[in-house]
């Protein structure tokens, strides 16, 4: 997995992936910054498996209201822009490991 | 079988403290975090009552430069979720969710955590507008209006350090009157503390901070809605002790009974920081912590070698 931070130049990924985790964060929220380790620990184990696309709220906006997120960090698997199950603010590596394996990514 | 001097559960103040100690005393030592260093710190946001940084340090700033400073003298950390421990087997087991570790000694210093509101978005505004520590955070909201939840000595006595140096403080309570010891009420009587009683915060108004609050009254149902830049909750604290309650004594808040030694009752294991019980809980105690259960961890090994 790579981090991906998404921009006006590659946001189409976002709903045009045929499987993406897509991660809504911003750089005020302090979970995110806790969150941000464990993400590139993940991209360096499961390397070849799919990337993780982060979308700061802040200069897409509508991209997390379409998407209804209320909370950050939240993460989601996005297939050709539909969303699975929203995962928020994960306490612990292995619970987002789980989440991965029941959207099917792992 | 690999068998580590020390293990440590838990990546906060206290872990990477006595992580680092224990380095430099040259024992092997294995640190298992569930998610990324610095615990309750690393969502604290500035922190500025931890001695040494006068312009005051980002919590999860200082929780990586605490990592760094244990793995550089040796330490090592791994990612996991404990499941299960055996703290009397030779050596001592640890079981994650993806491997088995051995360790002659165990620190435990998996914290604790605030009892949260339960309201939506209260995650992404920690740090952004709600706090869990008046003493902590207070400074922060000086000459703004805040409101403060909780009815025990904790929420009053952070009312009114509070009162001392914000324009306002409302505090909510969920039942009528305080639980708090009465030694406080001629104080809080006498301040300009204002009161909402029966009532809860129902939601959370924010933009990229919180600009206020919806309270609603459990007797009538009413919500009203509240103008404020913070909002601090002291609703109790919960210690992260499930996995040790048939193994190590507890006291009757489920904290994990360990004096100023940190010893436990039971010999190589230790318990360090927030989760034991103690006096004050801050980063300064939690690290002291750190550094003094592993004298009591060199005692340890002298007297298993003779």
């Amino acid at each position: 997995m790579s981090l991906i931070t998404v921009t006006k130049d590659n946001v189409n990924e976002v709903t045009e992936s045929a499987a993406v985790v897509v991660e809504f964060w911003a750089p005020w929220c302090g979970y995110c910054k806790r969150l941000a380790p464990v993400l590139k620990q993940l991209a360096q184990t499961y390397e070849k498996d799919l990337d993780i696309l982060q979308v700061n709220i802040d200069d897409f906006e509508a991209l997390a209201e379409e998407y209804g997120i209320e909370t950050i960090p939240t993460l989601v698997v996005m297939r050709q822009g539909k969303a699975g199950k929203l995962l928020i603010a994960p306490q612990a590596k292995t619970l987002i490991i789980d989440w991965l394996k029941e959207e099917n990514l792992l | 079988m690999n068998t580590y001097d020390v293990i440590i559960i838990g990546g906060g103040p206290a872990g990477y403290s006595a992580a680092l100690y224990a380095a430099r005393n040259a024992r092997s030592v294995l640190i298992i975090e569930k998610l990324s260093a610095g615990g309750q710190m690393a969502t604290t946001g500035i922190v500025e009552n931890y001695p040494g940084f006068d312009d005051g340090i980002d919590g999860f700033d200082l929780a990586e430069k605490m990592q760094a400073g244990a793995e550089k003298f040796g330490a090592e950390t791994v990612y996991d979720t404990v499941e299960a421990v055996d703290l009397k087997a030779e050596p001592k087991q640890v079981k994650t969710s993806e491997s088995t570790y051995y360790g002659e000694t165990i620190v435990i210093a998996t914290g604790a955590h605030p009892r949260e509101l339960g309201v939506a978005n209260e995650a992404s505004y920690r740090g952004r507008g709600i706090a869990y520590c008046a003493t902590c955070d207070g400074m922060l909201y000086k000459g703004k209006d805040v409101v403060i939840v909780g009815g025990g000595n904790s929420a009053v006595a952070d009312a009114l350090f509070l009162s001392k140096i914000c324009h306002s403080v409302t505090l909510i309570h969920r039942r009528h009157e305080l639980r708090a010891s009465r030694i406080y009420e001629k104080q809080l009587y006498e301040s300009n503390i204002s009161f909402i009683w029966d009532s809860k915060i129902s939601e959370i108004i924010a933009d990229k901070k919180v600009t206020g609050i919806k309270v609603k009254n459990l007797l009538t149902d009413e919500v009203q809605e509240i103008a404020c830049d913070g909002v601090f909750v002291a609703i109790g604290r919960v210690p992260d002790t499930e996995l040790f309650k048939t193994q190590l004594t507890l006291d009757k808040s489920g904290y994990i009974i360990a004096d100023e030694s940190t010893r436990t009752n039971i010999e190589g294991v230790f318990a360090i920081g927030d989760v034991r019980t103690k006096a004050l809980r801050q980063i300064v105690t939690a690290a002291s912590d750190g550094a003094v259960c592993t004298k009591y961890i060199e005692d340890y090994f002298i007297n298993k070698e003779s």
